[in-house]
């Protein structure tokens, strides 16, 4: 029998639940005051996607996708590839996925024309997002660790990943469907959750739900019907404001 | 009550048993001593030299990645550690970090010569071994190792003949392979019947006897030094044990801890050269090399420890 097939997830976790997050609070310290200039990205994009049609004149879609694009690079290659790998061997090889995505939310954005948000896929979407950006970071303090230690919006995988999920839901129900584009931008934030949600539980962590919630309603939230999940944002995409454009536009 | 098989010990730790376990309450605040009773030595059958029958091992515990306080918390752990008389680490590529953090502790207390480096390769393209030995060595900071161990016998065959070649040639003292959770043991025991392995690494605590069927009993016929590997569970059973009561009968074999008992059931078994409990603290380093001092358990004590352990976790 291959000897790799007879490890379990709990031989592979390779250090302890305070290290992990001491792990993190000296990831910020490293990256400070990175996390004002994220933050506000953050902040940027949930007031472009709020109503992409306001700044029609600057390419939401790249408005939206630049700065999210950064911050996939920043977590691929600050947090995974330098404060993660030191303590988990296994986190560099994950460094090109997240540079992958980078990619992919560019091209998506280059693409984006977007409507009007709405409908059920734009409401959870807008709470996976505000999540994020505002309810993560909260974590930390709430389970008695410094606020030095929070997991903020671009610089920490859970709370990016989350809000890039948030992020590609309603901009499905600004285009009123499901493009093949946004759908393949949805596999690898999936799949963190799912790394992020085995990891966290099998340190016993409670903060374990945080991911696996944030996939399991992206997942059901992709899977409605176009209208209920989109209902309303029809009338701004059969108004000629919200589709897909194009790419090389 | 049996005495634990040792070879080179020395008088104080026969006589240690109860003394050993008041002084673990102390140690905490009163440090180490040179009064304190030093751990038995076991011996290793491949050269007769003598090990301490408790080492240290490094997975999780160890691997705190740059936080310098984790760092140091872990210095001082090795520090208790060789002070109470320890000296076989165990470690492994797998274990992130932690190979640099004993590398930088032994150098921190001036120890590379009195560790017993014992450490793994685990690597699925044999061809790359040497390259990881190589790295391996450079992050501990040591001149060689003593006991290098194909980690759960992945690319077994190939490894091996790169460790025989590093023993014939002087850069290795000893051979061993790893297993561990009762995975492979029929693979285990074929290359223990097979191959001139100096050492075997393989999970046996009151909860995890399997390896008493075959394993053990073969590295005893075959002169092979057994190293126990996650004697507590990775904390699986001192943490629920921790709030009860010890038996009664745990003064007679001068445990003051469950910890202890639990490290005395294993030593108990005459083929286990040397057990290798985890931890991050080090009053925990030292009460666990005190385990191998004094009486071990007795089959009835045994039966007793593993039937009142079932009915608390
Ligand atoms: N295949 C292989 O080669 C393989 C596989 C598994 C393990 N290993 C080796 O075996 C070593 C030990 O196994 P393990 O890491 O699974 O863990 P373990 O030694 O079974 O248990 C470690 C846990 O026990 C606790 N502990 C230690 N001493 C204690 C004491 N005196 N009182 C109360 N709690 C105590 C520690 O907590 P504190 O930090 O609070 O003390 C830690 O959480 C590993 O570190 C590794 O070197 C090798």
């Amino acid at each position: 029998m291959n000897t790799w097939l007879t490890y379990r997830a709990e031989d592979f976790l390779m250090f302890s639940e305070p290290v992990y997050w001491q792990m993190i609070q000296t990831h910020n310290a490293v990256f400070w005051p990175l996390h004002i200039l994220t933050m506000l990205a953050g902040l940027g994009i949930l007031i472009v996607l709020g109503n992409p049609m306001r700044f029609a004149r600057f390419r939401p879609g790249l408005l939206i996708a630049v700065p999210l694009a950064a911050c996939w690079a920043l977590v691929g290659v600050g947090f995974l590839g330098h404060s993660y790998a030191s303590i988990n061997w296994a986190a560099e090889r994950l460094v090109p996925l997240f540079l992958l995505q980078s990619a992919l939310i560019l091209l998506a954005g280059a693409r984006f024309g977007g409507g009007t948000p709405n409908g059920i896929s734009a409401v959870l979407g807008f709470g996976l997002l505000a999540y994020a950006l505002v309810g993560h970071p909260l974590l930390a303090p709430l389970a008695g660790r410094p606020v030095s230690a929070a997991e903020v919006f671009g610089l920490a995988p859970d709370p990016t990943v989350i809000g890039t999920l948030g992020l590609l839901m309603i901009a499905r129900s600004s285009l009123n469907r499901r493009t093949a584009l946004l759908s393949l931008a949805l596999v690898i934030p999936i799949l963190w959750c799912g790394v992020s949600w085995i990891t966290l539980d099998t340190m016993d962590a409670w903060e374990s739900w945080a991911p696996a919630v944030a996939a399991l309603i992206a997942v059901i939230g992709w899977s409605l019907p176009e209208r209920s999940a989109s209902e309303g944002a029809a009338t701004a995409t059969r108004s000629g404001r919200g589709a897909e454009k194009p790419v090389g536009r | 009550m049996i005495e634990p098989r040792v070879s080179r010990v020395s008088r104080r730790a026969l006589l240690a048993g109860g003394a050993g376990a008041a002084l673990t309450t102390l140690l905490p605040t009163v440090g180490w001593t040179a009064q304190t009773p030093v751990p038995s030595l076991r011996t290793i059958p491949s050269s007769g030299a003598g090990i301490p029958a408790i080492g240290l091992g490094s997975w999780i515990t160890f691997n705190v990645g740059d936080s310098p306080v984790l760092r140091a918390r872990c210095t001082e752990v090795m520090d208790a550690f060789f002070q109470a008389g320890g000296r076989m680490i165990d470690s492994s590529p797998m274990y992130g970090s932690a190979q640099s953090v004993i590398g930088d502790g032994l150098r921190s207390l001036g120890r590379a010569d009195t560790v017993f480096a014992t450490d793994k390769v685990w690597i699925s393209d044999t061809d790359d071994g040497p390259d990881q030995i190589a790295e391996s060595r450079a992050l501990w900071q040591v001149p060689k190792f003593d006991l290098l161990q194909v980690h759960n016998l992945v690319g077994w065959e190939g490894h091996l003949r790169t460790l025989f070649e590093m023993k014939q040639s002087g850069r290795l003292s000893y051979v061993g392979i790893t297993t561990s959770h009762g995975r492979r043991h029929r693979d285990l025991a074929e290359i223990m019947a097979r191959e001139p392995i100096d050492f075997v690494q393989l999970t046996y605590n009151v909860r995890d006897r399997a390896a008493a069927d075959r394993l053990l009993p073969l590295a005893q016929d075959r002169g092979i030094a057994v190293i126990v590997n996650r004697p507590f569970r990775r904390g699986g059973l001192t943490r629920p044990l921790e709030s009860q009561a010890l038996p009664d009968w745990a003064g007679e074999v001068g445990a003051s801890t469950w910890a202890q008992l639990l490290l005395k059931f294993i030593l108990a078994h005459p083929a286990v050269t040397s057990a290798i409990p985890a931890t991050t603290q080090p009053h925990h380093a030292i009460e666990n090399l005190m385990a191998s001092t004094g009486p071990m358990l007795d089959a009835d004590l045994s039966r007793r420890l593993i039937a009142q352990v079932e009915t608390l976790i």
